[in-house]
């Protein structure tokens, strides 16, 4: 067996064995309550540290690629705030990114 | 149990259940896959990059591949990948999967309050499909108040649709490169997804501090990758708790 093998096994293995941890074998009961009242902001919080991570990963500062990029994030989130939709935000925010970089292109 | 009975059952509707019941879930079944196209189209050229990597890393490529759908995590598959080509042994390599993997305990502590009344099948099914893009959309949901069928049904469709399309994208990657061309718009795309995923949850101010305490951490901790992650997400549940006793 080679080693990458054994690794995506056990690997794979122990990820379900950690994403089953609560919801198969120790139940939300399990929680304490302090605990509980703080995975109420887990989605949240984790979503935001993705976000933050992604965004941190792309954004440029040079002056040409900032202005599209800003643009896409701030049109993505008033049109996420808006309609509460995924694929509208989508295409606004790609389209503004599109708009933006033929705009500061064209200056 | 007869067919006719099993039929009126969609994903578990009571038989008594109103015609409403298999209405709505068969609606949620389909929002599940079509509200998980973003995240697929943000996530696709990830997904192929995955696989690029795999042909090119020296060794077992089924094996890599098999990363896909075992691990089922773009950046602890890269991680595991990364760590063997290094030269890394297999249980060197395995502690890192673990431990890169271990956000997913929170998320399954998360849902299963509410996905704790679920049949037995369903919880021991669910977690194989728990990634970011499925725990975001079944959380939006969940915060909307869907029923136990609903959720059902949308959670496996969505899980699916994730599923075969990350592990159909990484084969692609590993047979035929990237065959999509990487344009500058292309890597916007899962940052504008992502904020569509966190802007309509942001209903309260505590949840508001909470995300930006979490943001802000992400920038500021150091700690890498998959570790600065949950010490971001823990700071900012913390200040969450912390704003909402200040507000009492």
């Amino acid at each position: 067996m080679s080693t990458m093998l054994a690794v995506v096994l056990l690997g794979g293995a122990a990820s379900w064995l950690l994403r089953a941890s609560f919801l198969v074998f120790l139940g939300p009961e399990r929680i304490p309550a302090p605990a509980r009242r703080m995975l109420a902001y887990a989605l949240p919080t984790f979503l935001a540290a993705i976000l933050v991570d992604s965004v941190a990963a792309e954004v440029s500062l040079e002056w040409g690629r900032l202005v599209p990029q800003a643009a896409a994030l701030a049109v993505a989130a008033l049109v996420a705030w808006r309609t509460g939709g995924l694929a509208w935000t989508l295409l606004a925010g790609i389209g503004a990114f599109a708009a933006a970089s033929a705009a500061v292109g064209a200056v | 149990m007869s067919m006719l009975a099993l039929s009126a059952q969609p994903f578990g509707c009571p038989v008594e259940a109103p015609p409403e019941c298999a209405r709505e879930v068969r609606r949620l079944a389909v929002a599940g896959v079509t509200e998980m196209v973003p995240f697929l189209v943000g996530l696709f050229p990830f997904a192929l990059a995955v696989g690029v990597a795999i042909g090119s890393a020296p060794g077992d490529r089924v094996a890599g591949w098999l990363g896909g759908p075992l691990l089922f995590n773009g950046a602890t598959h890269l991680l595991a990948l990364s760590a063997v080509s290094g030269g890394a042994s297999w249980y060197t390599a395995t502690l890192l999967v673990v431990a890169a993997n271990s956000r997913l305990a929170l998320y399954s502590a998360a849902l299963s309050q509410q996905l704790g009344p679920q049949p037995r099948w369903f919880r021991w099914a669910a977690p194989y499909f728990l990634v970011e893009p499925v725990y975001a959309l079944v959380g939006q949901h969940l915060e909307r108040g869907v029923s136990r069928e609903q959720i059902r049904a949308y959670y496996l469709t969505a899980g699916v649709a994730m599923a075969v399309t990350w592990t159909g994208a990484i084969g692609l990657g590993v047979l035929a490169g990237p065959v999509v061309p990487t344009g500058e718009a292309s890597g916007m795309v899962l940052p504008v997804v992502m904020v569509g995923s966190v802007v309509p949850i942001l209903t309260g101010s505590s949840t508001v501090v909470s995300a930006v305490v979490a943001g802000v951490a992400m920038l500021l901790v150091p700690a890498p990758g998959a570790s600065r992650l949950i010490v971001a997400a823990v700071l900012g549940m913390l200040a969450g708790v912390a704003s909402e006793r200040l507000r009492r």
